[in-house]
């Protein structure tokens, strides 16, 4: 039985998981800029 | 049916009587009353109440014999009152109007008179005797039909639906609902009427099974009981199933039967983790009974005197259990209830334990309530083959014997350094995880043990280290005429020993030293490397052997983890201090050469010794070897002296009659005295090292034989070896035994056991998932990395790209969350979908991640994909049962492939949610606050508003920390303690 308040729940879930794989997908693919790569330097 | 009782009906005062209650007041909608059924009579019932009150009804409307004491619910009306008779169980009228909400009684039903079959309620139509079942099965059948043709009926159904049930002429007042519920199901077996097999085959293809082999069985069972095969009762099933425990140690047994427990599914489960199965700190004095008393009693209770009853029978005796067959019966089937370490099968059939367990459910008890012994009483022989079958499993005595012949086999990785070092608390980097991958392969250039270090060490040319012998050892093996120098003839090598024993046997004896297989050894290897045999010379190479030997075979992962925690150098250390550090290691942790002498005496009994003398002479030696360990040889005032050759060696026959004729100014007790609790001791380890003295040989000798002296192997020995040293059979122990596939596997799973820290055996218990090797694997990983599981999809994926595992792999997590499908569904979705190439080796990851995700504590672990990998998705909820969407805090976390790991922490608040993202760079902060439109559109998506939305920066918290909140004020760093 589906638990009506669940999906309110995970929606945010999955609307913020979403966003980040969003972002991430838009992110220039020239090195990790997440994990402090400094592939090309400043 | 309702009772009509007006003013016009009653005897003047009646009713006025009748309006009040006993306590005086007026009698209301939905009060009870009881009355008996006192009188039927002419089609009348007559009804008295507790105080006296009688009334009367038609009789066709009352069940019920004269004599039972009925309960009605009243129902005010204009008229008067209405009574119901309530049955067991909520009538389907209570149930229909609660789920239809509405108080009003169904139009029409209550003119129905007719009865369903004559009977009373369709719970009574099941149990029909013989002569009547047809005809009134038929009647069912009508009825069921019209139930049949009604759809959504369960749910609580429309005007339409009850028509159709009253057309079938059912008298729904007097059913309860989960009786309908039942038969309807149950008519789906009738002719007309049957679930297609199709339709059942695809049921059971289309779940997720914890164990598919048990599917079917379970499928059956439900289907059989007239259960419907839903969610609940699979899992009620299933669950049950893994209750089931791995075996019943001694202990449980004892507690069971003397404490008289029934032996229940949940009072079996309980006993496991009640109890302390390691040894017991009660040694029991064992009482004599002459045999021919035993057997007089046995033909008098009708027992059978067979071996294994008289040794059941001492072991109730010695635990002061009383006597009798029930309790014979008892302990010898809680010895049998064991499941096979590597099949997985358990002893108990699982076709009618299934069977059992849809019986409770169908009878609305609970499973664990099934009494075991009542599941086998009818599968005697199948439990007996089972049993025979799982012969492998007694033979592997999990205990450190076969901890030894793991080490030996021993060489790990980088991936199993880091582990161990996790474990143990130690900082769990490449460097430190060097250190135990070169001490290992050392160690492996160590067994067998070659003669190749002893000249050295003995000549001073190279340290008593790890690293020196070990690097001596392959600086050897590097050389050629390795071949010759290679290696040591064991004790019981058979003809290689036989060989030099033929060379050396007469220059030993020359010098009056016997020549037991240990000196034969010592002087093999004196003469490979060009030193005198002399006495001196042999007892030093034999120490130094029996060092190596110990160090190979002792240094075990997890002390050399501990040993790189406390800053010590196991590589470097003299061979002395790591064994004084195992030593001391193995006292620690309750491992002492006296609770090893006291799980044998309890062990004793399962292994079937029964014979009163050999038990006898058993628990001497016992006493005898504690007595040693405990105050060394010298303690006995004897010549027991094992570094001293020129002696004799000291054989199990010597040791015997020791044991036997004790000194009388030995203390020498039955009572091994209670284990004190011991901790591992928070003094420096140096001081501690100091403290403790490294183990002689005639110590090493002793504890090892110890080990070696398992009840059947120390029985063995006492009937074939009694002219052998005890050296010899100490050392024994470093033989390789023949490896089957199958003993392989199950070794890999036994080392599994023994290097699993205990309290991970305490988080799997805490979240219900059964502590099987795999699972200890999968649990270990997983606390160390909780990426584990998406890594490990990750990398099937990256392997194979059929359709298969393309399918498994969540790629609709995210949609399937949306969805209202929960953490466990989408785990057990991927389990099932998998291939089985696959599914062996990332079952035990995925069920203890599905077994975490139950309880919820420590969030949800969801492997989703992101972007084209999977990623792991974290999801704690941070307040209290708060899946409700109102005040919910919630810390999500995603660890991303150019994002870095970014920390999600929202609170809802109605269909606002306030947002902090965070991220681990300013890079990566800066990118996600550049997209926040996007978040607000998404959101809106999901029906939600953003209130506060906030961008951070974050250095990554540990997994499960505080430090995961956002306004945590950070504590002083202290190191990542990885211990679980």
């Amino acid at each position: 039985m589906k638990n009506e308040k669940k999906p309110d729940f995970y929606a945010v879930v999955s609307a913020i998981a979403k966003f980040i794989e969003h972002t991430e997908k838009s992110t220039p693919k020239n090195g990790a800029i997440g994990k402090g790569d400094k592939k090309h330097g400043h | 049916m309702n009772i009509f009782v007006s003013n016009q009906n009653s005897p003047s005062g009646l009713v006025g009587r009748f309006g009040r209650n006993a306590g005086g007041a007026q009698w209301n909608t939905g009060d009870m009353l009881q009355a008996i059924l006192s009188d039927v009579n002419g089609g009348k019932a007559t009804l008295r109440t507790e105080d006296g009150f009688t009334f009367t009804a038609n009789a066709s409307d009352i069940q019920g014999n004269v004599g039972d004491t009925l309960t009605f619910q009243i129902n005010r009306t204009q008229e008067g009152f209405s009574l119901t008779q309530m049955l067991q169980g909520r009538t389907f009228q209570e149930t229909l109007q609660a789920e239809r909400g509405s108080a009003t009684p169904v139009d029409g039903y209550e003119e129905h008179k007719e009865l369903v079959n004559n009977v009373e309620s369709m719970r009574e139509a099941e149990t029909l005797r013989e002569e009547y079942r047809q005809e009134r099965e038929a009647k069912v059948l009508r009825v069921l039909a019209s139930i049949r043709r009604a759809q959504n009926f369960i749910g609580g159904g429309s005007q339409s639906v009850i028509s159709a049930i009253i057309d079938g002429g059912i008298d729904l007042t007097k059913i309860s609902f989960a009786d309908l519920n039942r038969v309807m199901h149950s008519m789906d077996r009738t002719p007309g009427c049957e679930i297609s097999k199709e339709a059942l085959i695809d049921g059971i293809n289309s779940r997720n099974w914890s164990r598919p082999e048990n599917a079917r069985h379970i499928v059956t069972s439900l289907f059989n009981h007239g259960l419907e095969v839903n969610d609940k009762n699979v899992n009620a099933m299933e669950t049950a199933y893994e209750r089931l425990p791995e075996s019943v140690s001694p202990t449980a047994i004892e507690e069971l039967v003397a404490k008289e427990q029934d032996l229940t599914l949940d009072n079996v489960y309980k006993s496991g983790y009640a109890y302390d199965t390691m040894a017991s700190k009660t040694i029991y004095k064992t009482v004599e009974l002459p045999q021919d008393v035993i057997k007089n009693f046995f033909t008098r209770e009708g027992i059978e005197i067979t071996p294994r009853n008289l040794q059941t029978a001492q072991f109730l005796i010695d635990r002061d259990i009383p006597l009798n067959r029930e309790n014979i019966e008892k302990v010898q089937f809680l010895q049998g209830l064991t499941r096979h370490p590597v099949a997985e099968a358990h002893a108990i059939a699982s076709g009618l334990f299934f069977d059992q367990a849809a019986e409770h459910l169908g009878a609305d008890t609970p499973i664990g309530t099934i009494r075991l012994m009542e599941v086998t009483r009818f599968a005697e022989t199948q439990l007996k083959a089972a049993l025979k079958a799982a012969n492998l499993h007694q033979g592997l005595n999990i205990d450190v014997n076969a901890m030894r012949e793991h080490v030996r086999e021993l060489q790990i990785n980088e991936e199993e350094a880091l582990r161990f070092l996790k474990m143990a608390g130690a900082k769990a980097e490449p460097e430190t995880a060097a250190q135990m991958t070169t001490l290992f392969d050392l160690i492996a250039a160590l067994k067998p043990p070659t003669v190749n270090a002893h000249a050295g060490i003995m000549h001073g040319d190279i340290d008593f280290t790890v690293k020196a012998v070990g690097e001596a050892v392959q600086y050897a093996k590097a050389m050629s005429g390795y071949e010759q120098n290679a290696t040591v003839p064991m004790a019981r090598y058979g003809d290689s020993l036989n060989t030099i024993k033929g060379q050396f046997a007469p220059l030993l004896e020359n010098m009056g030293i016997t020549a037991t297989s240990e000196n034969t050894k010592a002087a093999f290897i004196l003469s490979k490397n060009n030193i005198d045999v002399t006495p001196e010379n042999l007892a030093q190479v034999k120490a130094i052997d029996a060092k190596i030997s110990e160090i190979a075979n002792k240094l075990h992962p997890m002390i050399a983890a501990h040993m790189i925690k406390d800053g010590l150098s196991p590589l470097d250390m003299h061979a002395d201090q790591v064994l004084a550090y195992i030593k001391q290691f193995n006292i620690d942790i309750g491992e002492s050469g006296e609770d090893k002498i006291s799980r044998h005496i309890m062990d004793m009994d399962n292994e079937g010794i029964l014979d009163p003398e050999v038990r006898k002479s058993m628990i001497a030696i016992y006493r005898m070897l504690n007595v040693i360990r405990r105050d060394g040889a010298a303690a006995l005032g004897l010549a027991m002296q094992m570094e001293d050759l020129k002696s004799s060696p000291m054989t199990l026959g010597d040791l015997l009659n020791l044991a036997q004729k004790p000194k009388t100014n030995v203390n020498m007790t039955d009572d091994y005295g209670h284990l004190e609790n011991l901790t591992r001791p928070k003094d420096s380890i140096r001081a501690v090292l100091s403290n403790t003295v490294p183990p002689t040989y005639g110590e090493i000798i002793t504890e090892n034989f110890i080990e070696a002296a398992t009840p059947s192997n120390l029985e063995n020995m006492l009937t074939s070896s009694l002219g052998e040293a005890i050296e010899d059979l100490a050392m024994s122990v470093y033989e390789v035994p023949e490896k089957t596939p199958q003993s392989a596997t199950a070794q890999a799973q036994i080392q599994t056991f023994v290097s699993a820290n205990p309290e991970i055996i305490n988080q799997l218990q805490k979240h219900n998932i059964i502590a099987t090797p795999g699972n200890i694997r999968a649990f270990e990983k997983l606390s160390t990395s909780r990426r584990a599981l998406a890594d490990e999809l990750e990398d099937i994926s990256t392997r194979d790209s059929s359709e298969d595992v393309t399918h498994a792999l969540p790629d609709s997590s995210l949609a399937e969350l949306r969805e209202g499908k929960s953490p466990e569904q989408i785990i057990s979705k991927i389990l099932f979908a998998l291939g089985d190439t696959h599914r062996s080796g990332i079952s035990s990851m995925l069920a203890v991640t599905h077994g975490l995700n139950s309880n919820g504590e420590n969030g949800f672990q969801i492997p989703i994909k992101l972007g084209d990998k999977v990623a792991n998705l974290s999801l704690y909820v941070l307040n209290e049962g708060a899946l409700a969407s109102n005040g919910a805090k919630v810390l999500m976390s995603l660890d991303t492939e150019s994002l870095g790991v970014v920390n999600t922490y929202f609170t809802i608040n109605g269909h606002s949610v306030d947002v902090t993202i965070s991220a681990e760079t300013r890079e990566a902060a800066d990118t996600l606050a550049l997209q926040q439109a996007y978040l607000e559109t998404f959101m809106t998506e999901a029906g939600a508003s953003i209130g506060e939305l906030t961008f951070k920066i974050a250095k990554e918290p540990a997994p499960n920390s505080a430090a995961a909140i956002p306004d945590y004020k950070p504590q002083p760093e202290t190191d990542h303690d990885y211990r679980v």
